[in-house]
């Protein structure tokens, strides 16, 4: 809600800001002091004195990697827990600091139950149907022909995520970023590292972590065209209101032979 | 600008190389100056970051000499980039900070299974609130100069993290963490103060250090060299016993 109307007021205007001044330095030094160090070093303001600029942005996700009652995914011996794991208890907004909450409890837990899986069971690396096509990749990633550039498709990404898939969201703009996407998956082959090295290689680490990333922004796309209500952080303009009878679900989605599948799972809740 | 880079590549065949770029930056950091490199000019260009806040600690490394995090620090014309010392390095400006890191454990410097139980009242949490914000960058590690004599020594960040722990009221026992302290640990440390101004969230380790040897001449223990330099140490009386007397 509030992100929605600074985004209102920076069309409208250009500019909104954070007023913290009444607070007093004492209170912010205590209570704030990052903020205050965030604010000077990157925005040249010191807000015990001045405005602090703001915008909206993505500062965590929802949802996650479906996990049991013990963190565990549907791989065994691989637990998840923290903001890339799903233990249903956010739902569509969670609240600022909540989110420490979540990471010790089933940090915690996560750990215990991954300790005891490794004791009991001798060998925990086993090649699966996932590992393989990992490993091809990699391997054909040296015939990827590099007239693309994926930095250059990463900002691109950034852009038309921001624009039209994430504070205000609608079907027609949903839908042409997800066209977007499809068409950056096909050039995926198009692009690739060109650091070729063995050691450290960062530029490879970047072209792996982009090739996931437009693969996961299918399922956040198909995800927010699926929901037509508003309900959390996903607001549609062409469906403002919640509702319960269909969207009072997670939703759950899923690979079958390469084909994604999505439902939506009211016992998840 | 003109920013300089130390570049190293295992493979390459002149080992480390000073590799100067031309670059437009305005009040940037460090780590936008590397990144724009990176992703516009030549994709090999190693380094390490995270957060791009301040908080990680991933992106430590030197410029002109001095540590610095990337995403904090604002480039200057003609400054020089290098990988952070005392460590080896993999490539460009990434270090192996394996080494560094496990002498928190060497140090055992973390909560022990003996630590109590109880309620910690804002007054006992901030005795080592400072003492917790370390972000294991390890730009103090670089910047100690005893690593040129002892590559054992325990140095200042786990050092610090050991009085973290140590100075925590639900410590019930520290006999353990000061004992395992004493030998290249706290009586090492030259008290030179390079640790103290280069940590991104300001901690003093060199203070840190100057408790524990408190700490651990309360214990009963005392430095060796000053013990070494009395001859015995001090008699059971109490009185230092300066050995036999030569003549």
């Amino acid at each position: 809600m509030v992100a929605r109307e600074i985004l209102k007021e920076l069309e409208q205007s250009g500019a909104v800001y954070l007023d913290i001044r009444h607070l007093g330095e004492a209170f912010i030094d205590e209570q704030l002091p990052q903020e205050r160090k965030l604010a000077q070093l990157y925005e040249n303001v010191d807000p015990v004195h001045e405005l602090i600029p703001i915008k909206p942005a993505a500062h965590y996700c929802m949802g996650g990697i479906e996990v049991d009652a013990m963190s565990q995914t549907a791989l065994s011996g691989l637990y998840a827990c923290g903001e890339c794991a799903n233990h249903n208890v956010h739902g569509a907004n969670r609240l600022g600091g909540n989110s420490l909450l979540e990471v010790i409890v089933f940090g915690h837990q996560a750990g215990e139950y991954a300790a005891r899986y490794a004791q009991e069971h001798q060998n925990t690396c086993n090649p699966n149907e996932q590992f393989q096509r990992d490993k091809n990749f990699i391997e054909g990633i040296k015939y990827f022909t590099n007239q693309i550039d994926f930095y250059e498709k990463h900002r691109f990404m950034g852009n038309i995520f921001y624009n039209n898939a994430a504070i205000i969201r609608e079907d027609k703009g949903l839908k042409a970023v997800l066209a977007a996407v499809r068409q950056l998956q096909q050039e995926l082959p198009f692009m690739g590292p060109k650091d070729k090295s063995r050691t450290y290689n960062t530029n490879l680490i970047e072209f792996i972590e982009f090739g996931n990333m437009v693969e996961l922004a299918e399922v956040v796309l198909v995800s927010a065209i699926s929901r037509k209500e508003s309900r959390g952080a996903h607001f549609r303009s062409d469906a403002p209101q919640r509702d319960n009878e269909r969207f009072h679900a997670h939703t759950v989605a899923w690979k079958e032979d390469g084909v994604l599948c999505l439902d939506f799972m009211k016992g998840a809740l | 600008m003109t920013v300089e880079v130390l570049r190293y590549c295992p493979a390459a065949p002149n080992g480390a190389q000073k590799i100067k770029y031309e670059i437009e930056a305005n009040n940037q950091t460090l780590l936008e100056v590397l990144t724009a490199i990176k992703t516009e000019y030549d994709a090999t260009l190693s380094f390490n970051s995270d957060c791009r806040s301040g908080v990680c600690g991933s992106c430590a490394m030197r410029v002109n000499g001095v540590e610095v995090l990337a995403c904090t620090y604002k480039v200057h014309d003609g400054d020089t980039v290098e990988p952070l010392r005392n460590m080896e390095v993999i490539r460009d400006l990434v270090v192996d900070s394996d080494h560094a890191l496990a002498f928190n454990k060497k140090a055992h410097a973390y909560g022990s299974v003996s630590a109590v139980t109880r309620n910690v009242t804002p007054e006992e949490e901030k005795v080592n609130e400072l003492q917790s914000a370390c972000i294991l960058c390890a730009s103090c590690y670089s910047a100690c100069p005893v690593y040129e004599v002892n590559s054992d020594f325990l140095g200042p960040f786990a050092l610090t993290r050991s009085w973290r722990y140590v100075s925590d009221v639900r410590e019930s026992d520290v006999s353990d963490k000061i004992a395992t302290i004493q030998d290249n640990g706290i009586w090492d440390c030259t008290l030179c103060n390079e640790c103290v101004p280069v940590c991104p969230v300001g901690i003093a380790p060199k203070q840190d250090i100057v408790m524990l040897r408190n700490k651990s001449g309360v214990m009963g223990y005392m430095d060796p060299s000053f013990s070494a330099n009395f001859g015995g140490g001090f008699g059971n009386d109490g009185t230092p016993d300066f050995g036999d007397p030569a003549f």
